[in-house]
């Protein structure tokens, strides 16, 4: 009897522990951090609430947006409590976008908000905003069945899966942020009246200027760097156009122990052809595979090069040299002074399984 | 386990300054302190610790040891309840106050602890059965994803020519404690057993010291995983089941860790327990006792007292501070012990008394 007393008495305290209903609560599914401009409260703060509702078709997702200038994250996200109804819930948020400008006036390392934030995912999604975090906030897609779930479903081959778009996890973001040798790459994301654009990547040096890849860039960055297949090789045939469609990408980075370290990317892809001009494949394979892989080296080595004159290492090749050599801080040191004359060499082998459904 | 003692962030801590030499160091000396204390307890079938030094040793010096064994043990019950609260409050339930989270967690602990050794044995092989599977999986799901950087890992063991840390020894040499609950279960191996599959103990102890060390490091890479205070939950968070019912892995994680803590300091506050009882040299040990004795119920309330009194002293960097001197006094306390069950078997095999005549020929390593 006393026994089942003490239990009762247990569970009268597990009552009152601060629950809130979820009808009590405002689920934020996007966060925006912008320049505001202002020294005094540099950050712009912008959350997407999801309005919730009983209705799931699409485009029958409703948010609203609430925004606010403050001296920190964590100060902003404290007032816009004050300008909204329910209790704020970061449990679902997935996606951060922080303004392009943000970029060129602070050290995104001061926003550690979000990794000392327990609610908050170390796998949501980063992404750049362009121009602004807000205007991509404020794209509401027609396609949208939960709030926000566009974006997420964007991400991550969730839903779409698109060589073009990087995807870049908040633990991802930390991790490349402080890490020796290895820089982080995070999508751009443009808001398009009823949709997103998301086809470039931004690469974050350490101390050095930023590097924005264009689209084709960006695919040959992801295809390699990440391994994404579903993505394509492709080059001009007499009038006509090759297309392969990539079914599979392996690429291995080797780094040489000389003075001046060359850097050779081997990559390995696998495909069937996707457009091309009648009976070409069966009179010349080998030669379409060969010259395929070497239009895909140069154009590669050119990338990167671009990227080393950038200063930045979104490939991770100095964290590789380390690795390799089981190197310490003064073989990071050596690396940092001669990665601007590393050489690269790229080494494709492309193989075509086939011409597709015709010859 | 050793998750929730910050063995992986001290480890994390002095990755650069030798902590990849310590975890060699402490495979070895975990295995050997492990398997010789083992061999040793074997050698008095039905005994425990108290039992052993009682019979072997005056009273004056039985007496602070078997205080010592019991004083080590609930150390580190008591830090296992604080940082487990700690955990929970920092993501089960931030809101709910930490001391009616800790009412509950000591409550359970109490009866848990209180019951006789024979429930507590089977119910640490059942909870242990019930999370083996689910510790596999996220092992797995850790190992296999695309975003673990194995070269982040191999840049630190690149390390291993560092003079190692005697805190990261005794820290990684928790890994092979669990092996001290014979000094309290062998009361209840009344039969000569033979100790099979001691090979085991090593390859497991390697198998997750490397893992808890290395994976949070590839995850978080070789900079940034030495800032995170709760390594293992952010780790674990970094992972994601797409096609499962929830997405985080964290909350399954939690859960295991739940599981986990309440097992290690219900066992803790039942081997203390009975190691405070086992002082007096006329306490006979019983296996099973229903309804438990009234001693069980207030020796454990006072442990749980203790745990409250800890809470209101520390915060996290005394915890931290706390939980790295203990397992250094850990460490040398079980060095300790195997030296003196070393020493009482030499005791018993001088006088020969009739008690261990069944033991089975040592294979003494």
């Amino acid at each position: 009897m006393i026994r089942a007393f003490t239990v009762f008495l247990l569970c009268l305290l597990l009552a009152g522990c601060g629950m809130k209903d979820i009808d009590k609560r405002f689920y934020v599914v996007a966060m925006g951090i912008d320049w505001s401009g202002n020294p005094e409260k540099p950050f712009r703060v912008s959350i997407r609430l999801a309005i919730t509702s009983a209705k799931v078709e699409s485009g029958s997702s409703k948010t609203q947006i609430q925004t606010i200038d403050a001296p920190s994250i964590a100060e902003g996200v404290r007032h816009l409590k004050s300008f909204v109804d329910k209790e704020l819930d970061f449990g679902h948020c997935r996606i951060f976008v922080m303004g392009k400008s943000l970029f060129d006036h602070n050290d995104p390392s001061s926003m550690s908000w979000f990794a000392r934030r327990r609610d908050i995912q170390a796998v949501s999604y980063v992404g750049v905003g362009e121009p602004d975090a807000l205007s991509v906030l404020k794209v509401v897609p027609k396609s949208e069945r939960y709030p926000g779930n566009a974006l997420t479903l964007t991400f991550g081959n969730e839903g779409s899966e698109s060589p073009y778009t990087v995807t870049t996890y908040l633990f991802d973001l930390t991790r490349r942020h402080f890490e020796r040798g290895l820089d982080p790459a995070l999508p751009i994301i443009r808001g398009k009246e009823s949709t997103y654009e998301i086809d470039r990547v931004l690469i974050m040096g350490k101390r050095r200027p930023h590097l924005i890849l264009d689209p084709e860039e960006t695919m040959l960055f992801n295809m390699t760097a990440k391994q994404f297949p579903k993505s394509e090789l492709k080059m001009p045939y007499g009038k006509k156009r090759i297309v392969l469609t990539v079914n599979q990408i392996r690429s291995k980075i080797n780094v040489s122990k000389d003075d001046i370290p060359k850097v050779t990317l081997n990559v390995m892809i696998t495909g069937i052809l996707e457009e091309s001009p009648p009976f070409v494949l069966e009179k010349d394979w080998q030669g379409i595979e060969r010259k395929l892989g070497e239009r895909f080296s140069r154009q590669v080595e050119r990338l990167l090069y671009k990227i080393r004159d950038s200063g930045t290492d979104p490939y991770g090749f100095g964290l590789h040299y380390l690795a390799a050599y089981f190197g310490d801080e003064q073989d990071y040191k050596h690396w940092e002074s001669v990665y601007p004359q590393v050489k690269f060499k790229v080494n494709t082998r492309v193989k075509i399984s086939g011409p597709g459904v015709v010859r | 386990m050793n998750v929730m003692l910050f063995v992986p962030h001290i480890l994390i801590k002095e990755r650069f300054n030798g902590a990849v030499m310590s975890i060699l160091i402490a495979i070895v000396c975990g295995t050997v302190v492990s398997i010789v204390t083992t061999s040793c307890f074997l050698r008095f079938p039905g005994m425990g610790l108290p039992e052993i030094l009682h019979q072997y040793l005056p009273p004056a010096v039985a007496i602070p040891l078997i205080v010592l064994a019991g004083l080590t043990w609930i150390t580190g019950g008591i830090l296992v309840i604080y940082n487990f609260t700690r955990t929970m409050g920092m993501f089960f339930n931030p809101e709910m106050n930490e001391f009616s989270f800790l009412l509950l967690i000591v409550a359970a602990c109490i009866f848990a602890g209180s019951r006789s050794s024979r429930s507590v044995q089977f119910s640490l092989e059942m909870l242990l059965l019930l999370v083996a599977p689910i510790c596999v999986f996220i092992l797995y799901k850790s190992v296999t994803d695309d975003q673990l950087s194995w070269d982040a890992m191999r840049v630190v063991a690149g390390y291993v020519d560092r003079a190692p840390t005697f805190e990261s020894i005794a820290a990684a040499s928790f890994l092979f404690s669990g092996y001290l609950n014979i000094q309290l279960f062998n009361r209840l191996n009344t039969k000569p057993i033979k100790f099979k599959y001691r090979w085991i103990i090593p390859i497991l102890g390697t198998g997750f010291a490397f893992s808890s060390f290395f994976i949070p490091i590839g995850f978080h890479g070789t900079m940034a995983a030495e800032q995170y205070i709760f390594v293992w939950s952010v780790t674990a968070d970094s992972m994601i089941m797409k096609y499962g019912f929830i997405q985080r892995v964290l909350f399954i994680f939690l859960v295991i860790f739940t599981i986990l803590s309440l097992m290690f300091v219900m066992n803790t506050f039942h081997c203390a327990m009975e190691f405070f009882k086992g002082c007096s040299p006329r306490h006979k040990p019983k296996a099973e006792e229903m309804p438990v004795p009234l001693s069980n119920w207030i020796l454990c309330t006072v442990f749980g007292g203790l745990s409250f009194v800890y809470s209101l002293w520390a915060n996290e960097q005394r915890n931290q501070w706390a939980t790295g001197w203990w397992l250094i006094a850990r460490f040398c306390v079980e060095v300790f012990a195997m030296f003196v069950m070393i020493f009482i078997v030499f005791l018993a095999r001088k006088n020969s008394t009739g008690r261990d005549t069944a033991e089975s020929r040592p294979k003494s390593s």
